[in-house]
C-alpha cells in the first residue's frame, strides 16, 4: 500500500486502466494513478425496443452489466430505464454513437457526460483538488479522499510547472520565424528554419521543464500543429504528453450561433497528464487569466484544458449535471419539454424580457447607480425558479405579483441548488475585495475569480431559456424576467416614494438623485428599504460627479438606453456604448476618446469645463496633424471586424467583404465568428485586409475617413456639453456626416 | 393570403415562403382568427405577438381564440407535434424545417425526426386540415433532402414567386 497527498491535475478515460489520475503530489513528483470507475447510462422507451437495446448489448465485446431499474427524470417523474454499467469508461463515447444510429427512437440519459463530471458526482473531485489517495502496489486506487472544498476562499495552491511557448509573430499575419520558449528559469528562442535543432531542443526543454502547464500563443491553430507534423517527418518523438501511453486529442474548429452571434472556435489539441491552453483560442482568458481559468475548472468540474475553451454556458451546464447526478436524476442529452399551450394574449404578457426606462438624455450631476447584485441568479435562488418548479400549482403572476416562492415545494429546485454556493461564494470575494487594498497579493487572484463568476452567474440566465440547455425551459426563463421587472418597479416606487427623481431604468439598475444626496450614507436609508422591499439585495455601485446619457445619433431627441459616460466621485469613468466600448473602433480612436474622458474626469461640475477646453482642442489638433502626417503606427488604424458569415452569402460589398475577398485571393480564408482586420483605403476597393502578404503604401490610408470617425467619437463626448464644433473641427472647417 | 389559409379537412397544405413575409402571414392569422379558434406551433420563432396584437388591433378575444406553442430545437418540434390532438380547431405550423438545418444534429436523424413530423402533421389534418409554412432551403445536399421530404408529403403545395424585375423604363431622351 501507498499514500499520497497532493492536487488533482488531469483525469481522463485510460483504456485497460479505467481512468488515469495525475496528480502533484507533495513530494514534487508527478504520479499517474489509475482508478476502477464503471460508468452507467441508461435508456427509455417502448418495451419492445427497450428488449431490442438489452439483446443488442448483452452481444458488445466487451462486459456490460444490464438491468431494469426505476430512476427519476426531472420532468416528468420516476422512469423504467435500462441500465447499462460498462467495466471501461473509454468504450462509451464509440458505443452511444452507434446506438443513435441503430435506436434512435430511444431517450438516452447519462451518456456523453464527461468522465471528470462523473467523477466529480461520486468522489467530490475538482481539478486542483487536494486529495488524499492510497493505492495498491500497481498503483491502482483503493481509497480517494478530497480534503479540500471548491467553495473554500483561499486555497492551498499546487506548485504549477508552468512554460510558455509563442511565436515571434502572428501566423496569420506573417511568416514566423522563430518560437520564444520561456520556463521559470530559462528563455530560449527556438529558430524555425533549423528544423531539427529546434525540434532536438525543444524536446530537450520539454523533457528538462517537466511542465504542469505549456501556455502557448497559437499552440492549437499553428504551433502544435506544425511542430507535429515536423517531429513526424524527421521521426523525432515530442514529449508533448506526459502519458506516453495516451493520445493528443484533436477537437475541430467550428462555427456556431450563440448569444446572438456567431462565434468561433479554432481547433483544439488538448494533452494528457500535462495541460495545454492556447491563450488565443480560449474564451474568457482576456478577461479572468489564468488564475480565473483555474477556479472556473474548480466550481464547474470541467477538466482545465476544456474549460478554458468552453463558455461559462458550458461551465453552468457541467454544475447542473454534477448536482443532477448527486441525487440520480437522469440527465438527458437536450431537453425535449414542449412549451405550455398559451394564447397569444399570455404570451404578448409572459415573453417580455428585462425591464428598460429610456433615460432623460443630457448631464446630470450627483447621480447614484444603484443595482441588484446579479439579480436574475438571485432570483432563481431567492423564489425558487427551476425547471422543474414552474408550473407546478401556483400561478407564476400570481406568486410574482406577491414576491413569493414560485412553489412553496421543498427542497429547492435543481437551479438553485446549484448557484447558491456560487452567489455566496461571489458575495464572500466581493466583501474581501472592498476592504482590501489594491496591492494585496490576493487581490488579483480575488478579481479574477470574481469575474469569473460573474460571467458564470450572467450565463445561468440564459441557459434557461437556451434551445441546447439540458436542463431548460421557457417558462423558467420567462418567470426570472417577470420577477426582475416586478422588483425593478417596486425599487422605482420606492425610490421616487422617498423623494429621488429615477433618471434610468435598465434591467437591474437604477440611476437616481435627490437634491442633497451625494453621499454613500445619504443613499443607504433607500437602498435597505428597498432590499426589505424587495427580498433581494442591492447595492451602491458608486456615485457620479457627472453623467452624460447621450441620444441617438440619428435623432437627437431620441434617448438610446445603455449609452452613456460619467466620472465617479473618485475619479474613475465608466462609459457604455460609446467608441471605447466597441470592438471595431480602432485602437487610435479608442485611446483619442478616453484622453479628452480623462480630461474631463478634472471638471468640477458637469457644464464646467469652460477651463478644460483649450487643453481639449490641444489634443484635438495634435491628434489631427498625426493622422494627416501619417504619424499614427498603422496597427492603431486596423478596424476588427467579425466574419457573419461564408463570402458567398454577404450581399452587399461592405468592407468585411471586400477584405475577405482579398484574403481568399492570396489563399487565407476565415471562417465565420472569425475576426477580419483590414484599414480602410482611397481607391475602388475601400478597404484593405491587413494579413496580405505584400507590403502597404501608408500613403493610401484614407485620412478623410478616420477624421471623420475620430470627429464623431469626439462629438459625441463633447455635445452634451455644448460644445462648439469650432473646438472639435478646428477653424473654418464643417463636418461632413456622410461617408 | 387568407384565401390561402384556406383549410379543408384530411389535406395539409405546404406553402414556400420566405421569411422576411412572415408579417403578411402573421396577419392572415389574426385575421383568420376572427372567425374560428386556430392552433398555431411555432417552430422557427416567427409568432411575434405585437404583430398578430396589432393586426387583431388588441381585441383580446381574438388573441385568444389563437393557442400558440413554441419550439426551438427539432427534437423538441416532433414531442410537440406528437402531443397536440388531433382537436377543435384549424392547425397551422410556422417555418417547420427552421431546426432541422441544425448542423449539430447527424442528417440521419433529422431526416428520422422529420418523417416522424410528417405522420403527425397527416393524423393532425385528419379533421380540420394543416397549414405549414417554410423557407426555401440553404443550397446544401442536406438541407434540400429534407426540403424535399416535407414537399413531397404535402397534399398541396404553393410556393411564393418572388415578382420578375421590372423592365427597364425607356429613356425619355
Amino acid at each position: 500500500m501507498n499514500e499520497f497527498t497532493g492536487w488533482l491535475l488531469d483525469l481522463y478515460p485510460s483504456p485497460g486502466h479505467g481512468i488515469a489520475l495525475w496528480l502533484i503530489c507533495e513530494d514534487g513528483q508527478r504520479r499517474c494513478l489509475y482508478q476502477d470507475f464503471p460508468v452507467t447510462f441508461y435508456a427509455a422507451g417502448r418495451s419492445h425496443r427497450l428488449r431490442a437495446l438489452w439483446a443488442f448489448l448483452r452481444k458488445q465485446p466487451f462486459h456490460i452489466t444490464l438491468a431494469r431499474t426505476e430512476r427519476r427524470d426531472l420532468f416528468s417523474g420516476s422512469t423504467i430505464v435500462l441500465a447499462a454499467s460498462l467495466d471501461q469508461p473509454s468504450t462509451l463515447p464509440s458505443l452511444f454513437q452507434t446506438l443513435t444510429r441503430i435506436f434512435p427512437d430511444l431517450t438516452f440519459y447519462d451518456t456523453d457526460l464527461h468522465i471528470a463530471l462523473r467523477h466529480a458526482a461520486v468522489y467530490g473531485t475538482f481539478p486542483l483538488a487536494r486529495c488524499h489517495i492510497v493505492t495498491d502496489r500497481q498503483d491502482k486506487i483503493c481509497e480517494l479522499d478530497v480534503l479540500d472544498s471548491k467553495w473554500d476562499i483561499d486555497p492551498k495552491s499546487p506548485p504549477l510547472r508552468v512554460i510558455t511557448i509563442e511565436p515571434d509573430t502572428d501566423p496569420f499575419h506573417n511568416n514566423p520565424q522563430k518560437i520564444l520558449v520561456r520556463s521559470q528559469k530559462s528563455c530560449v528562442s527556438l529558430d524555425l528554419n533549423e528544423d531539427s535543432a529546434s525540434l532536438g531542443l525543444l524536446s530537450y526543454l520539454l523533457k528538462c521543464a517537466d511542465p504542469d502547464l505549456i501556455i502557448t500563443s497559437h499552440g492549437d491553430t499553428w504551433l502544435f500543429p506544425l511542430i507535429l507534423k515536423l517531429a513526424k517527418a524527421q521521426k523525432r518523438s515530442l514529449p508533448l504528453n506526459r502519458d506516453p501511453n495516451a493520445k493528443i486529442t484533436y477537437r475541430k474548429a467550428r462555427s456556431y450561433f450563440a448569444y446572438n452571434q456567431v462565434i468561433y472556435r479554432g481547433q483544439q489539441i488538448h494533452l494528457a497528464g500535462r495541460l495545454h491552453l492556447d491563450i488565443r483560442n480560449t474564451v474568457m482568458y482576456h478577461d479572468y487569466g489564468i488564475d480565473g481559468v483555474l477556479e472556473m475548472a474548480r466550481v464547474t468540474s470541467l477538466p482545465i484544458q476544456t474549460v478554458a475553451r468552453v463558455s461559462p454556458g458550458t461551465g453552468i451546464s457541467a454544475m447542473q449535471i454534477v448536482t443532477a447526478l448527486k441525487q440520480e436524476i437522469l440527465v438527458p442529452l437536450r431537453k425535449e419539454q414542449v412549451e405550455r399551450p398559451k394564447t397569444t394574449s399570455e404570451l404578448f404578457h409572459d415573453d417580455m424580457g428585462g425591464i428598460v426606462y429610456d433615460p432623460i438624455v443630457g448631464l446630470h450631476e450627483d447621480v447614484a447607480e444603484v443595482d441588484f447584485a446579479s439579480m436574475y441568479p438571485s432570483i432563481m435562488v431567492q423564489f425558487n425558479i427551476s425547471p422543474e418548479t414552474v408550473n407546478v400549482g401556483k400561478k407564476t403572476s400570481d406568486s410574482v405579483m406577491n414576491l413569493e416562492r414560485i412553489t412553496a415545494q421543498e427542497p429547492q429546485g435543481l437551479i438553485p441548488q446549484t448557484l447558491a454556493p456560487l452567489l455566496t461564494k461571489r458575495l464572500k470575494l466581493k466583501t474581501k475585495l472592498i476592504s482590501l487594498s489594491k496591492w494585496d497579493c490576493r487581490y488579483k487572484n480575488y478579481k479574477a475569480n470574481t469575474a469569473a463568476y460573474k460571467w458564470l452567474l450572467v450565463t445561468c440566465f440564459g441557459y434557461l431559456g437556451y434551445k441546447n440547455a439540458r436542463f431548460g425551459r421557457i417558462e423558467a426563463h420567462e418567470a426570472v424576467t417577470a420577477y426582475g421587472r416586478e422588483i425593478l418597479l417596486r425599487a422605482k416606487d420606492v425610490a421616487e416614494d422617498m423623494g429621488f427623481r429615477v433618471l434610468h431604468l435598465y434591467v437591474d439598475g437604477m440611476w437616481i438623485k435627490k437634491a442633497g444626496c451625494r453621499t454613500k450614507q445619504d443613499f443607504q436609508p433607500l437602498l435597505d428599504k428597498i432590499t426589505t422591499t424587495t427580498k433581494l439585495f442591492i447595492m451602491l455601485d458608486g456615485i457620479y460627479k457627472w453623467v452624460a446619457f447621450l441620444p441617438s445619433r440619428q435623432n437627437k431627441k431620441i434617448a438610446v438606453p445603455n449609452r452613456y459616460f460619467g466620472v465617479f466621485q473618485n475619479g474613475d469613468i465608466k462609459t457604455r456604448g460609446i467608441e471605447t466600448r466597441r470592438h471595431d473602433t480602432p485602437i487610435f480612436i479608442k485611446e483619442t476618446q478616453i484622453k479628452i474622458l480623462e480630461i474631463l474626469t478634472a471638471a468640477p461640475g458637469g457644464m464646467q469645463i469652460a477651463s478644460l477646453l483649450p487643453e481639449i482642442e490641444t489634443v484635438v489638433r495634435e491628434k489631427e496633424t498625426e493622422l494627416r502626417l501619417g504619424k499614427i503606427p498603422l496597427e492603431k488604424l486596423i478596424i476588427h471586424q467579425t466574419v457573419s458569415r461564408q463570402l458567398d452569402e454577404y450581399r452587399s460589398p461592405s468592407p468585411a467583404f471586400v477584405a475577405l475577398k482579398q484574403l481568399k485571393k492570396v489563399g487565407k480564408s476565415l471562417r465565420p465568428g472569425q475576426s477580419i482586420r483590414f484599414l480602410y483605403i482611397l481607391g475602388k476597393q475601400r478597404s484593405r485586409a491587413w494579413d496580405l502578404p505584400y507590403t502597404f503604401d501608408p500613403r493610401t490610408v484614407d485620412i478623410a475617413r478616420y477624421w471623420l470617425l475620430l470627429t464623431r467619437a469626439i462629438s459625441a463626448i463633447l455635445d452634451p456639453f455644448e460644445v462648439t464644433d469650432e473646438i472639435i473641427l478646428g477653424k473654418n472647417k464643417q463636418l461632413k456626416l456622410d461617408l | 393570403m387568407n384565401e390561402l389559409l384556406d383549410l379543408h379537412s384530411n389535406q395539409w397544405k405546404l406553402i414556400i415562403l420566405p421569411r422576411k413575409y412572415r408579417t403578411r402571414l402573421l396577419i392572415a392569422i389574426a385575421q383568420l382568427a376572427e372567425h374560428s379558434p386556430l392552433k398555431v406551433l411555432d417552430c422557427g420563432r416567427q409568432y411575434d405577438s405585437s404583430i398578430v396584437a396589432r393586426a387583431a388591433r388588441g381585441r383580446e378575444e381574438i388573441m385568444d381564440r389563437i393557442q400558440i406553442q413554441r419550439a426551438f430545437i427539432c427534437y423538441e418540434v416532433v414531442k410537440l407535434l406528437e402531443r397536440t390532438p388531433t382537436g377543435h380547431a384549424p392547425t397551422i405550423v410556422l417555418d417547420l424545417l427552421s431546426t432541422f438545418y441544425d448542423e449539430n444534429v447527424q442528417i440521419g436523424m433529422r431526416q428520422f425526426l422529420l418523417q416522424s413530423a410528417l405522420l403527425h402533421i397527416q393524423r393532425l389534418s385528419y379533421k380540420f386540415g394543416v397549414f405549414v409554412s417554410i423557407d426555401f432551403p440553404p443550397n446544401t445536399s442536406n438541407e434540400l433532402s429534407l426540403f424535399e421530404q416535407v414537399r413531397s408529403a404535402a397534399s398541396q403545395v404553393l410556393a411564393y414567386e418572388t415578382p420578375a424585375d421590372a423592365s427597364q423604363q425607356l429613356r425619355l431622351f
